[in-house]
């Protein structure tokens, strides 16, 4: 069955016609071409297909498409300005936070929904808010470090 | 590359080439890939571990409107491929029988994912259950049934090997031990899925994206089992989400579509959900060894005498190479005067093996380390000397030929018991904290056989920027970003204007792969070969300008100038310019590398010196050891690295802390079960656990510089050692914590629980039958 929905993903709205049993990670990647949220598990374990709702992180492949209208969904397409990176972004970039990247976009909006909450976090509740998230590459450290360091960015510290 | 001088690129942590669009979502994975009339596909799987396949009707699904076709094993041509002539023995898809759990047996190809499900409901596949082989003992049985139906025994491939006298390192020694391990079958656990796309254009020449961690592997493998010559096809990699050794070869899904895109003349992708991967896809080859160390009272090995059996699924896969690292892994880190091994690898009907991170060393030092440790306590000598005691040092030749050229690892080892404050620790020890030591050794690509070697094409563009295109592949470890940080030194020009070009099988002269920490060392010297090509080039087109012979002509800074007389010169630019513009000459840079001076390994006899640039770690884990529940924590670990000259100091931290994590998994918990038919247990995340940020320690890591007369810059390969010596580093810990000494992988709180209780019971009924004790017995 079809439905008609208007979804807002980064600010901007679509007027879409999807069937009601499609998820939104499908709908964002096939339906919208936004494939920056990525897809592995499918049942919630692994964390790659992070986004925010109404600025809280949410597995993409649990929450139904028609379930997300009125919603404001962010994706990580939707972080950057232009060619300007969030500071979230940045720290990942710099603190070579990124190896296969395949778990990257997941990692970073579920740092950025742990931020928006704790602003000034400790080392161990970095860990336990990407404790969701998994990375085979990088043993987190540096992952870890990232979300520190952009936490003192986003405060101005640095 | 033997003198060093000042560098402005190499050496220094550099952003990633591909860390902006990895971070904004806009990297392209196989599965971000579409084509226009692009079907999906959707593999059937074997409900059973090992049956004949009777028959397969797929009239039904063939009907069902929107499927555009169904193929099985039958419609490729029957030509079984392997890594080695003598292990040719995997087809695309089963045609006779099935030989382990979630085997794809057919395939569809349909407008939509869910018409592709449809579809394959509507397939009817009669199969006839045959005995199943779980275990290398199963598959030792005289009466075993044979898993795989183009070899005459279940034992896939063996290596054995003698050197030096092992008969009289034994006699001489003042202390021998004997001990059994074992590890269990784990998967391979990089996030993406497998993923491909593949179409077939008008001539019929085949073009496949897909996840492919050795494209070339994959594209010569393919070739073959499809009966095509390699010119019929052409092999694009997109980024790669992780592959750790586990997307080497070409798998049913990569078959699949190309045989799809083939039968519909559509292209087709077809895209794993991550439970088909944990069922039936690469996993790390099951393990039982046993292990003799003979030592002289000073604590120096005498002689090591091994045998060890890998169980690694129905198909050979690179599983041969796996059980001669085995063996000759043993050689290293320590000081080995003889030694004696026999491996076998057997065929069983759990999921194929191929390896996983930092390949069966892993394994080997994991066995190696701890015995050695286990000698040292009865001996009296402290776990850090009686490593350093035995540590390989500059120039070692060790028994079966590996030569060392050059060894920081007692500066490791000196370095990492300081930074984890072993001799402290001693002195003050707090109840169930322990700390584990450890020592492991990797070579940087080793010397196989086939097509071998590596090669790079730069191409100059008139702006004076450069395009890096190399046959090593990028899978999330910095290939790229190493070697265009090698051009940009070379060529005297800023980072910023290397470019990285496309892993593509028509403009990129391939290479065997990316395994073994090779990539640094073989494609980084080809990358210097190359851009000395383009030099060349360049200079015999600007020296007569400058007034100077070719030779005389140097690049530094952005400029082109003579030597002696840096004043006579021209900016980069300008040089380039002069070549495209006056001249007409678009120049392309052409450099391969390939250790031809060192030997071709014979696996089977195991003698030979088969890689140069050993890199060495040493690696301090402090932990803590519930006496309640068992459960381990892993607090801090230290690791410091001889890579010879880090390329980019920051990537390979990430590198060393990788290799380290992935491998407390395997250490404490991971574990592919299966049931007594061979049926996958826990095939999704939710029941198979990785690492998480909350079960790995605070890493740190300090690279110990020794300069590799052969590397690039003096670089070694790196990355992979952490993987091999985390094991041990870990098992060493709990014992130094608890004094319970596991030796069978992973090491649950349920095996540390019912030693520790045992240890209980015992000590109530006043037994003294338990005699070795953690140093906190001791207390």
């Amino acid at each position: 069955m079809k439905r008609d929905i208007t979804l807002k993903v980064n600010g901007i709205k679509y007027n879409l016609n999807i069937e009601t049993h499609r998820t939104l990670v499908e709908v964002l990647r096939e339906t919208l071409g936004l494939t920056g949220t990525k897809k592995s598990c499918n049942e919630g374990e692994c964390g790659t297909c992070t986004v925010l709702i109404d600025n809280k992180p949410a597995a993409s492949c649990l929450v139904l498409a028609v379930e997300a209208q009125g919603r404001e969904i962010i994706t990580i397409e939707g972080l950057a300005e232009g060619t300007k990176l969030h500071p979230l972004q940045e720290a990942f970039v710099k603190h070579m936070a990124i190896q296969c990247g395949f778990c990257t976009p997941g990692m970073v909006m579920a740092a950025k929904a742990f931020l928006d909450e704790n602003p000034s976090p400790t080392a161990a509740e970095i860990r336990k808010a990407i404790s969701g998230n998994l990375c085979r590459c990088t043993g987190y450290q540096q992952i870890v470090d990232a979300v520190m360091a952009a936490s003192a960015a986003l405060r101005g510290e640095a | 590359m033997s003198m060093k001088k000042e560098l402005k690129v190499v050496g220094k942590s550099v952003e990633r080439t591909d860390a902006r669009p990895k971070v904004t979502g806009k990297a392209r994975y196989a599965a971000d890939l579409v084509a226009p009339g692009m079907l999906y596909g959707k593999l059937l799987r074997s409900p059973f571990a090992h049956a004949k396949i009777v028959s397969i009707d797929t009239s039904k699904a063939k009907a069902l409107p929107g499927v555009l076709g169904v193929i099985t094993g039958r419609d490729f041509p029957g030509v079984p491929f392997g890594t080695r002539p003598d292990t040719r023995d995997t087809l695309p898809m089963p045609i006779t029988k099935v030989h382990h759990f979630g085997e794809g047996v057919a395939a569809v190809a349909a407008v939509d994912e869910d018409t592709a499900e449809e579809a394959l409901d509507l397939i009817k596949v009669e199969y006839e259950e045959l005995p199943v082989v779980l275990t290398a003992e199963d598959a030792l049985k005289p009466d075993a049934p044979l898993v795989n139906e183009f070899m005459k025994s279940n034992i896939c491939y063996t290596s054995d090997f003698l050197f030096g006298d092992v008969e009289k390192g034994f006699k001489e020694a003042d202390y021998v031990r004997e001990e059994t391990f074992s590890s269990q079958r784990v998967t391979v656990g990089f996030v993406e899925p497998h993923a491909c796309l593949a179409e077939v254009d008008n001539s019929g020449r085949i073009l496949l994206q897909g996840s492919k961690q050795s494209p070339y592997i994959t594209w010569r493998h393919m070739c073959r089992a499809l009966d095509i010559p390699l010119s019929d096809m052409r092999i694009v990699n997109p980024f790669v989400g992780g592959a750790f050794s586990g997307k080497h070869d070409p798998m049913d899904v990569d078959f699949a579509a190309v045989k799809l895109a083939q039968v519909t003349g559509r292209p087709v992708k077809i895209v794993l959900n991550y439970d088909e991967v944990l069922a039936a896809y690469r996993q790390r080859n099951a393990m039982n060894a046993t292990i003799r160390l003979g030592l002289k009272k000073d604590g120096r090995i005498s002689a090591l005498y091994a045998e060890n059996i890998l169980e690694g699924g129905p198909i050979s896969g690179i599983g041969p190479f796996n059980i001669y690292y085995f063996g000759a892994f043993l050689n290293i880190p320590y000081k080995i005067p003889a030694i004696e091994y026999h491996g076998k690898l057997v065929y069983g009907n759990r999921a194929p093996c191929g390896t996983v991170r930092g390949q069966e060393i892993v394994l080997a030092q994991f066995c190696l380390d701890s015995i050695l440790h286990m000698a040292g306590e009865d001996l009296g000598i402290d776990p850090v000397d009686i490593r350093r005691i035995n540590a390989v040092t500059d120039n070692w030749t060790c028994a079966n030929g590996i030569k060392c050229d050059v060894s920081g690892l007692p500066e490791c080892i000196d370095k990492m018991a300081a930074k984890i404050g072993w001799k402290e620790s001693r002195v003050n020890k707090s109840v169930g904290r322990g700390i584990g030591f450890s020592c492991a050794s990797h070579p940087s690509g080793p010397r196989l056989g086939g097509h071998f070697g590596s090669a790079v094409v730069i191409k100059l563009m008139e702006e004076g920027k450069v395009i890096v295109t190399h046959g090593g592949t990028e899978i999330g470890q910095g290939a790229n970003t190493v070697f265009c940080q090698m051009a940009a030194e070379e060529l005297g020009i800023p980072y910023e204007d290397v470019m990285q070009g496309a892993s593509d099988s028509d403009t990129t002269i391939f290479d065997s792969g990316m395994f073994g920490d090779r990539c640094t060392y073989w494609d980084g010297n080809a990358t210097i070969a190359a851009a000395r090509d383009l030099k060349k080039q360049l200079a015999e087109i600007i020296a007569p300008e400058l007034k100077a012979m070719p030779e005389e002509i140097e690049f530094a800074d952005y400029r082109v100038f003579v030597r002696d007389n840096p004043e006579r010169g021209m900016d980069f630019q300008r040089a380039v310019r002069r070549a495209y513009y006056e001249k007409g000459a678009p120049l392309y840079g052409r450099g391969y590398w390939a250790a031809t001076d060192i030997d071709l390994v014979d696996w089977k006899t195991g003698k030979g010196n088969l890689a140069h640039g050993l890199d060495f770690i040493a690696t301090g884990i402090e932990l803590e050891v519930d006496r309640q529940t068992g459960k381990v924590s892993l607090l801090r670990c230290v690791h410091g690295d001889d890579a010879g000259q880090p390329i980019n100091p920051a990537m390979l931290e990430g590198q060393v802390n990788g290799g380290s994590a992935h491998m407390t998994g395997h250490c404490l918990w991971e574990e592919s079960l299966y049931d007594e038919k061979g049926r996958a247990l826990n095939y999704t995340w939710r029941d198979y656990k990785q690492p998480t940020a909350v079960d790995v320690p605070e890493y740190f890591v300090e690279h110990v510089h020794t300069y590799d007369p052969y590397g690039p810059f003096g670089a070694k390969g790196a990355g992979e050692a952490s993987s091999c010596s985390t094991l041990a580093a870990i098992a060493n810990g709990i014992y130094d914590a608890v004094g319970v000494r596991i030796k069978d992988l992973p090491i649950t709180p349920e095996k540390i629980l019912a030693t520790l209780n045992e240890r209980k019971r015992d000590e109530q009924g006043g037994s003294t039958g338990f005699a070795s004790g953690g140093a906190d017995e001791a207390q």
